[in-house]
């Protein structure tokens, strides 16, 4: 074919995308968005399918099997925690106007500059080996297509001609004006290309079906179906080494890293970051392409090997396997379809420079440039002009530095080695973002100077165990320091660093680097303090659900700007329409008029701020806000202090709840103690009722009977005699009762003088038997008494304890059975204890009120006769003395059985007396 | 229904790490070397048709997991 009909297809080609670009950013105009859908969303993530999968896979899977597989697994196996991850970089994104993944970084570490700069760096110094192999698979199709499937130059050839007789020098150029075209078109504040994600996900489709149409080509047309093609595999040595695994020398340690690295990449390269985080327009897609892009990789995936084998099989094991997919269809004459099969190929490299450029350009224009003018010029100067014309030219500027880079690299390095080879550089590279990422989003930990140590440490490395040894050939470095280590040391081998051998160079560069990287990541950050806007921001991304839902509960930095001041720069860096726009719809949702106040608010500082992220980045934004904001962060002891006083509520509010439960207690003891005072005022009152009954009883009877004495002088004698008999005896029984009242309260209120004395207690209950035995004997009561042979020592008052025992037998023989009457006295030793019992046969003692009984005012009522017999106050006066004696009395009873009364007195110990 | 939402997205959540788990285990070398024998599928080497099989069921999954959430 033609140079010049090929040269009008790909410019045709170029053009339809443009041309769907700008329907679709027309009808985003028009509040149609074309973008806002998931599917097309997970197609746009397919610009993760470059000319490496396109061409180089295949060259890949001929040379060693399997190994092209685990850069699309490694994706697939990440898209399952997607929802977690991506999701979580999305909200954040959101949230901070994140322009790209170095401001990702800087922002997550405290806005950092520094990071900002450091992480451009990386990310361009990382892509360019892989822009230089989209050049490479576009120019050589190029060269293929047009000469008849043979190449323009051989590799030497190509590092001494001039590049105006190169393809590829054309085709960066092609691609540096239409990357211009797509990404600089207009300053977007947050980053976003609707028809530049259009356009790729267009190309993600065209770039599957062409792939798709070459390896349907291979296996049905130049073979008969995959049996027929892997049969005659079977018969080439050459061929079968790369269909199983144990003969094609994959390691499974090199299945590990390109694993691990392809994980990072699907997420932190700068094209993968652009369109999956910044151009995404719902979080929620995540659900949809958490499945459809795997099957996308899966399907892409599926004819390589059968490609690579039948390419192996009929143009032999010498040919460029990277060009199959192209030489296969010219070595039969199908030029139709190799030119549809380029166009795919051109279209996979295209979409990857365009978004790659594109974000590589933001990123060099807001982390390097920006900050660098706004540092090094005036302030005044700076926003004498309008900045936003400026911020384009220097995205144009870079745009165009990092193509001639990646031309240069392409001409001198990439033209040597395989597609794949170079790309795997990259990975490796963008890898070095996972500790800072990962550990961002998760660990709030982490601080700056971790991060600048990690991805420092980790560049380094980088860059010379794997692009270092690339420049051996444009001289830049000597052969001897691959060879022999730099400065001679044997140990500081690019390819061998510290003498490790026996690992490919990519899982060698890996492994070194990542080591590095992320010993120092984690080791640094636990060694440093996180300044207060590095607190806040680290807490804004781990904890974004809290500030999602708007249940922040305080911010760290209190700010303080004029309005005035707040407004110029938003039009300097916004534009003045913008600028009233953002300024009156603030205005409506607060209700106030800016113009008449003068400080701006944490709110309007912060409206101001995201959207001047949107436009320079944080870094950025961060310098130019210094100028006018006069920020106040909350000092380390300010927040201690804060703390403090939470902890301090705490504990009060502790304190209160433990003072109330306390309360609570003692509001039911006093309830308890007032039923018992009750309880008691009602004994009290029942005690009087029957005690005046019983005073009244003898009182009345004495002054009835005196009354008669006075009134009949003539009352014979024996009558007068047995009249004041009887007046004596009730003045008696009134004397006891007072006796007994006035004994109680003696023996409860004053403490008194007790004597004790060694005494023998059988003889205590001899003499209380002997002076109850004539009043027994006139109730005809049996009265039994059970003693000891020996003598019961114990110490006491005999008085008292003989006022005890016979105040026990009085009650027995009270309530004793009145016909057949029987009591019982018992003296035992028991346990160093003397037990004195007094045992009735009557009607015994409800359980309930055996408790009773030995309050004071007690009486138990008689049920047969309904009058009290006693005057209640002997048990309690017996109780009395027994606890004064530092003994116990019991009661045991059953109704019906009669009644035991035993009382318990320390044995005197005769070694003490 | 937001209340059950919540509780079925945890359940969804722990799914989603054992999925995980999983695929990280069946992608494994050693896994894979148990298929790199000499032996043919459908036409196909054992080890790549494991390979594709695992992809998909895994993709199949996915879906599962996000469908009608």
């Amino acid at each position: 074919m033609s140079p010049l009909s090929i040269t009008l297809i790909y410019v045709a080609y170029l053009g339809v995308l443009f041309g769907i670009a700008w329907w679709t950013d027309r009808s985003g105009k028009k509040g149609k968005s074309l973008v806002n859908n998931p599917y097309i969303y997970a197609l746009s993530l397919g610009v993760y399918c470059t000319a490496w999968t396109f061409y180089g896979s295949v060259g890949k899977a001929a040379q060693s099997g399997i190994d092209f597989l685990p850069i699309y697994i490694g994706p697939t196996i990440v898209a399952v925690v997607w929802w977690f991850v991506l999701r979580k970089m999305i909200l954040i994104s959101k949230a901070q106007r994140i322009t790209s993944i170095a401001d990702f970084i800087s922002s997550r570490y405290g806005k950092s500059t520094f990071l900002g700069v450091l992480a451009t760096l990386i990310a361009v110094f990382g892509i360019i080996p892989y822009i230089s192999i989209q050049l490479k698979a576009t120019a050589v199709s190029y060269d293929i297509l047009t000469h008849e499937g043979k190449q323009a130059w051989t590799g030497e050839e190509l590092l001494s001609i001039p590049f105006y007789l190169d393809t590829a020098w054309y085709i960066a150029i092609a691609l540096a004006a239409f990357t211009i075209l797509f990404g600089t078109r207009n300053l977007d504040p947050n980053e976003r290309h609707e028809g530049l994600v259009a356009a790729v996900a267009f190309e993600s489709i065209l770039k599957l079906i062409a792939f798709l149409a070459i390896g349907i080509f291979v296996v049905f047309g130049l073979f008969d179906g995959f049996d027929d093609l892997f049969v005659q595999a079977a018969q080439v040595e050459a061929v079968t080494s790369i269909l199983f695994l144990e003969e094609n020398g994959t390691s499974g340690w090199s299945w590990f890293w390109l694993l691990f690295i392809s994980m990072s990449a699907i997420l932190f390269l700068p094209r993968q970051f652009h369109v999956a985080v910044v151009e995404n327009t719902n979080p929620r897609f995540v659900k949809k392409a958490a499945w459809v892009f795997p099957f996308y990789l899966l399907l892409i995936n599926l004819f390589v090997l059968p490609i690579a084998v039948g390419g192996t099989l009929l143009l032999g094991a010498d040919a460029d396997a990277d060009m199959f997919v192209l030489s296969l269809p010219i070595a039969e004459g199908k030029n139709i379809l190799a030119l549809f099969v380029a166009l795919g190929g051109f279209s996979a490299s295209a979409s990857m420079v365009i978004v790659a450029v594109t974000a590589l350009g933001i990123m060099i224009s807001n982390h390097i440039v920006m900050p660098f003018l706004l540092r090094y010029s005036t302030i005044k100067t700076t926003m004498a002009v309008d900045i936003s014309d400026k911020l384009l030219g220097i995205r144009r500027v870079s745009i165009v530095m990092v193509m001639i880079l990646a031309y240069g690299y392409f001409k001198f390095v990439s033209s040597q080695y395989t597609l794949v080879s170079i790309g795997l550089i990259s990975f490796v590279a963008v890898a070095q973002f996972a500790p800072a990422i990962i550990g961002g989003l998760f660990w709030k930990r982490a601080t700056r100077q971790g991060a600048i140590t990690g991805l420092l440490l980790g560049f380094i490395i980088w860059f010379f165990c794997l692009p270092l040894p690339t420049l051996t050939e444009i001289g830049l470095i000597t052969e001897d320091l691959v060879e022999n280590g730099a400065f001679g040391l044997s140990f500081f081998k690019p390819h061998q660093l510290f003498g490790i051998t026996g690992m490919d160079h990519i899982s060698h560069g890996a492994f070194w680097s990542l080591l590095f990287n992320t010993t120092a990541y984690v080791g640094i950050s636990l060694q440093t303090r996180l300044s207060p806007l590095e607190l806040s921001q680290a807490d804004l991304f781990v904890h974004i659900e809290k500030y999602q839902s708007g249940i922040s509960e305080y911010d760290l930095l209190k700010r303080q700007a004029k309005v005035k001041d707040i407004e110029e720069i938003m039009i300097r860096f916004l534009g003045a329409v913008r600028t009233r726009y953002l300024l009156s719809s603030y205005e409506k949702e607060n209700d106030v008029d800016i113009s008449k106040i003068d400080a701006a608010d944490e709110e309007l500082i912060r409206l101001a701020e995201v959207h001047l992220t949107g436009a320079i980045g944080a870094a950025s934004s961060k310098i130019i806000l210094n100028y006018v904001v006069k920020e106040d962060p909350i000092s380390l002891e300010e927040m201690f202090d804060f703390l403090e006083q939470t902890k301090e509520i705490i504990q009060y509010s502790k304190e209160l709840e433990q003072k109330s439960s306390e309360l609570e207690l003692s509001t039911q003891q006093l309830r308890a103690a007032n039923a018992q005072l009750k309880e008691l005022d009602l004994l009290k009152a029942d005690f009087i009722t029957t005690i005046t009954h019983e005073l009244r009883t003898p009182i009345t009877s004495i002054k009835s009977l005196a009354k008669i004495l006075v009134d009949n002088h003539h009352l014979p004698l024996d009558q007068q005699q047995q009249y004041l008999g009887i007046i004596v005896g009730e003045s008696e029984r009134i004397t006891r009762l007072v006796n007994q009242v006035l004994d109680l309260e003696k023996l409860q209120n004053a403490k008194g003088n007790w004597v004790f004395e060694a005494l023998d207690l059988k003889e205590i209950a001899q003499l209380c038997c002997n002076s109850v035995a004539a009043a027994v004997k006139a109730q005809h009561i049996s009265l039994t008494c059970v003693f000891p042979e020996t003598p019961v020592r114990v110490l006491g008052m005999q008085d008292k304890l003989i006022q005890a025992v016979l105040n026990l037998l009085s009650n027995a023989m009270k309530f004793c059975d009145a016909d057949a009457g029987k009591i019982t006295v018992h003296l035992t030793e028991e346990q160093n204890k003397a037990i004195i019992s007094v045992q009735d046969n009557g009607v015994g003692i409800p359980e309930t009120e055996q408790e009773l009984i030995f309050e004071k005012f007690t009486q138990l009522t008689d049920r047969q006769l309904g009058k009290p017999k006693g005057t209640g106050l002997g048990l309690p006066i017996t109780k009395e003395i027994i606890k004064r004696h530092g003994g116990d009395i019991v009661v045991k009873s059953r109704c019906a059985t009669g009644t035991i009364f035993s009382i318990c007195l320390p044995l005197l110990d005769e070694k003490v007396s | 229904m937001p209340q059950t939402n919540s509780f079925m997205s945890s359940d969804r959540n722990a799914k989603l790490i054992g999925l995980f788990a999983l695929s990280l285990l069946l992608f494994s070398f050693p896994f894979l070397g148990l298929f790199g024998k000499e032996y043919y599928v459908f036409g196909w080497p054992l080890l790549y048709i494991y390979i594709f099989v695992v992809w998909l069921f895994v993709i199949l999954v996915l879906r599962h997991l996000f469908r009608h959430r």
